[in-house]
């Protein structure tokens, strides 16, 4: 008989043990397997959201809460930037596009971005993709609104549909700006990014929202800037990425290009790079956590193969007198580990997609963080031999206990 | 430890390429090798980068600095700090490589004739900004869109290697 079949034989006959067992393996694998996944995944999604553009501006606050507020739509701005300033900047030698951004304001708890249509002819994501629409077109009038893949889906709006949008950035307002419907003219391809939830207005529109008391009939013009008197940030590119270094260090700096205002600008893929070296520690910490949970699972494995062995010097007694050598005996020991590891991690896998299809929707939602259900990676796998490896060398020892007893033991056994 | 072992072997495997492919082996370049001769501009840097007085810190170096055209076309290796401009949450694809670290918050930043634009099709893991590395590459005087102000620079980077000085 097959050493395999024989393990497998006796691990049949021991079920209860051997299913807590498997449990915690497959337990403690899906919560290693689930950390690096949402690790590598958030990091993924965050380094796509933003690509192509040389500097963010915005009044002057911690280089990660402006990132974080102007592109991932976390948290909030602790103050504006002058509309004169902004116009200042973009006249700069060294600018080739600039983007207004002015947030603050929701849609059912989307956030609300006050834009130019240059935000659509040059924003990148992901690898300097550029955004295009799935439906329609970019706004052209004061009282269109673009939006995001997932608002249209979650809401159910189509083309030509009419949206109030409320002052605030709460999920309720108390009150609408139900005088100033706008009607929808287009509809992003889905990106994988906090756009995907962004209601798209044209700047002006912002303005004329906040003035709800006196109806101000001359935006129903085509003008889509307005007069803003101020806007949260903007994004701007750069016809040299040479220049980056330096007009950062004029927005900085220079009190006369900025009005005397105290403006901040950021390179991006620095400040992300920043941010992740800045959490890398826990990063760490969550890893070496979920692998101790492996461990102790290996160990409970371990325990449960000890203990077990008493009771079976008769087995294994038996197994000698039909034949079996004592190194033979040694290797049923270690196949029954490998076997329950293996079991252990293929069941933890299940898990963990299972687990991932439950909460995907509701994590999404919450965190705004999109895990797809990839195939195992390079790395997820390569963790995978590590537990395998690990359930094999825990398995020798019992093997040796396993051994010794049955070179000394023989047919009488002195329990 | 294991991202070294990535960026030495990225390296090794450049090093080769580039034996194979050009006929050239790559020269180390030092910074001051990328002004031009008789040229003066890194004095008046160090003078203002630590000046007490706010105004003049913010004055920035020439923007038209000269480069040295002969270095077109090079195949070079360049030891310097990284401002990571474009990647994923691995590689780094396109980067600002400059002389000396933090070249963006205390000190103003180094003029467009210390700062090279590195592009790396395939990229490369960095693990620490706070880390010197050598990036060799194929280097590029040529400006982006003819004016003055923006002639620097480029390189299209083969492979990047820790520094060790």
């Amino acid at each position: 008989m097959n050493m395999f079949t024989l393990a497998q034989k006796s691990l049949l006959n021991r079920k209860s043990t051997v299913l807590l067992t498997l449990l915690t393996i497959a337990v403690s694998v899906m919560l290693l397997l689930g950390v690096e996944r949402i690790r590598t995944q958030a990091k993924a999604s965050f380094a796509n959201t933003i690509s192509g553009t040389d500097l963010i501006v915005g009044a002057r606050t911690g280089s990660t809460n402006l990132l974080l507020y102007s592109v991932f739509r976390i948290g909030h701005a602790t103050h504006n930037v002058n509309w004169q300033t902004y116009e200042n900047i973009k006249k700069h030698r060294a600018v080739k596009w600039a983007i207004p951004l002015s947030l603050g304001d929701s849609h059912k708890g989307f956030p609300v971005l006050g834009t130019s249509t240059d935000y659509f002819k040059h924003y990148q994501f992901g690898k300097k993709q550029h955004l295009s629409f799935s439906q329609g077109h970019a706004f052209e009038k004061p009282f269109d609104i673009v939006l995001g893949a997932a608002i249209a889906k979650k809401l159910d709006y189509k083309l030509n549909d009419e949206i109030v949008v409320s002052h605030g950035a709460g999920n309720t307002s108390f009150h609408h700006h139900d005088e100033h419907p706008f009607t929808v003219v287009g509809i992003l391809k889905p990106t994988g990014t906090p756009l995907d939830k962004t209601l798209h207005l044209p700047l002006s529109a912002i303005e004329t929202i906040h003035n709800s008391g006196h109806h101000d009939h001359k935006h129903l013009n085509s003008d889509l800037i307005g007069e803003p008197k101020q806007i949260t940030a903007f994004l701007l590119g750069l016809k040299s990425r040479i220049q980056v270094l330096t007009l950062q260090r004029s927005i900085n700096t220079d009190t006369k290009l900025t009005n005397n205002e105290a403006l901040l600008a950021i390179i991006p893929g620095l400040t992300l790079r920043q941010l992740w070296e800045m959490l890398s520690m826990v990063e760490q910490v969550l890893l070496v956590i979920s692998g101790f949970v492996v461990v102790s699972g290996l160990l409970g494995m371990l325990t449960s193969l000890l203990t077990s062995l008493n009771q079976r010097r008769r087995e294994l007694a038996i197994l000698r007198s039909l034949g079996a050598r004592p190194w033979q005996i040694g290797m049923l020991l270690v196949s029954e580990s490998v076997l329950l590891t293996a079991t252990g991690c293929i069941l933890g896998i299940g898990l963990l997609y299972a687990v991932q299809l439950i909460t995907s929707a509701q994590l999404q939602e919450i965190s705004g963080l999109q895990l797809s259900l990839t195939w195992l990676t390079q790395h997820e796998m390569l963790l995978i031999a590590g537990v395998l490896i690990s359930g094999f060398l825990v398995g020798l020892i019992p093997a040796w206990r396993a051994y010794k007893y049955s070179l000394s033991d023989g047919m009488s056994i002195r329990v | 430890m294991q991202k070294l072992k990535v960026i030495i072997i990225v390296s090794l495997i450049a090093a080769f390429t580039s034996l194979s492919t050009y006929a050239e082996p790559s020269k180390e370049l030092f910074w001051d090798e990328l002004i031009p001769k008789g040229h003066m501009q890194l004095e008046q840097q160090a003078a203002s980068s630590h000046s007490e007085n706010a105004q003049a810190n913010w004055v920035q170096p020439e923007l038209d600095a000269p480069v040295v055209k002969e270095l077109n076309g090079k195949t070079v290796s360049i030891p310097g700090f990284v401002v990571p401009l474009e990647g994923d949450d691995e590689l780094i694809t396109e980067f600002l490589l400059v002389p000396y670290f933090g070249a963006c918050i205390h000190v103003p930043p180094p003029p467009p004739n210390q700062i090279v634009h590195v592009i790396i099709k395939d990229g490369v893991p960095i693990d620490s900004l706070y880390d010197a590395i050598v990036v060799t590459g194929v280097l590029s005087t040529k400006g982006w869109s003819g004016e003055i102000a923006e002639v620097g620079y480029s390189m299209k980077g083969i492979g990047v290697a820790p520094f060790e000085g």
